[in-house]
């Protein structure tokens, strides 16, 4: 894949991500769930793609720039803080992970250990900032529900990778 | 070959990461209900300075006004419990959060910069003493 292929492959990424994460927010699983901050990590499934099918770097890259054009369109600067923690922080288990994916793990219990990741990342993120341990209260939860969630990304990202490799858009790495 | 593996998508890694979360999540819960402790504490904090603080036991029967940083703000603590009763600001968070009563539990009027907290007997040494002061 040439070079102007894969910058324009980046960039429709990068807005699908962020178009994602925005219509992620209409959808109130809150009110199905009812545990304060779940949501599905649909703009997840994007940045495991990106990881498997281009370079890491081009992976973090896609989720810098969601991140930040996500709290800019929506949200605020301290929401952007805890994103971006998470975010890389389920990225790079997602990035050590994948070198065993297939033999030791599946893509569902990937995206699981990065749903609880970035969990962990926003709730650790929001500690610092407001300087308090009690907000760990909503973490046992939070991790519980990283496993459905995780399911379901998971799902979604296997389905995908198969199609897309038979479609051999971009050449598969893992 | 690989499509009979992929028959049953989880493989045993998949089984250390669930448990793994599982574990993390018990852990801190149990964390938590350590905490827990007979003697109950409520604290009211006004603007990240301790404004009051109140032994919770069967007997108590109290009705706190003070005013906040926007407006007036009534908590009432009732027994071993203890929660916002009114607050005059447009968004009534605090008051849809109910009692609270479990150590480390908190209600927020973020407005009127308020916070609610249920404390243990332990470490509200420090706290009496940013009353005295």
């Amino acid at each position: 894949m040439n070079k102007t292929k894969r910058i324009a492959l980046c960039g429709m990424l990068t807005a699908l991500a962020l178009a994602l994460s925005l219509a992620e927010r209409m959808i109130p699983i809150e009110l199905l769930i009812p545990i304060p901050g779940i949501k599905l990590g649909l703009a997840n499934v994007v940045t495991m793609f990106a990881l498997l099918f281009l370079t890491p770097g081009e992976a973090y890259s896609i989720l810098f720039c969601r991140v930040v054009l996500a709290s800019l369109f929506a949200g605020s600067v301290t929401q952007m803080l805890f994103s971006l923690f998470g975010g890389l922080l389920a990225l790079t288990t997602v990035w050590i992970l994948l070198h065993k994916q297939g033999t030791w793990f599946s893509f569902y219990g990937i995206s699981a250990a990065s749903a609880a990741m970035h969990n962990f990342g926003q709730v650790l993120a929001a500690m610092l900032v407001m300087q308090t341990t009690d907000i760990i209260a909503y973490l046992p939860l939070l991790l519980v529900a990283s496993i459905p969630m995780g399911f379901l990304t998971g799902a979604i990202l296997d389905v995908l990778q198969k199609h897309m490799r038979q479609l051999r858009l971009v050449e598969r790495k893992w | 070959m690989k499509n009979k593996l992929a028959a049953f998508p989880l493989r045993p890694g998949d089984a250390v990461i669930f448990l793994a979360i599982i574990a993390a999540a018990c852990g801190i819960w149990l964390h938590l209900v350590l905490l827990q402790t007979d003697q109950t504490y409520g604290e009211i904090w006004l603007d990240g300075a301790l404004y009051q603080q109140i032994k919770l036991d069967d007997s108590t029967k109290e009705t706190i006004r003070l005013e906040g940083k926007n407006s007036e703000v009534t908590i009432e603590a009732d027994g071993r419990q203890m929660r916002f009763i009114l607050s005059e600001c447009p968004d009534h968070t605090c008051e849809r959060t109910g009692w609270i009563s479990g150590v480390g539990q908190t209600a927020v009027c973020l407005p009127n910069r308020v916070m609610i907290k249920i404390t243990g007997s332990t470490g509200d040494e420090d706290a009496v003493d940013a009353v005295v002061q």
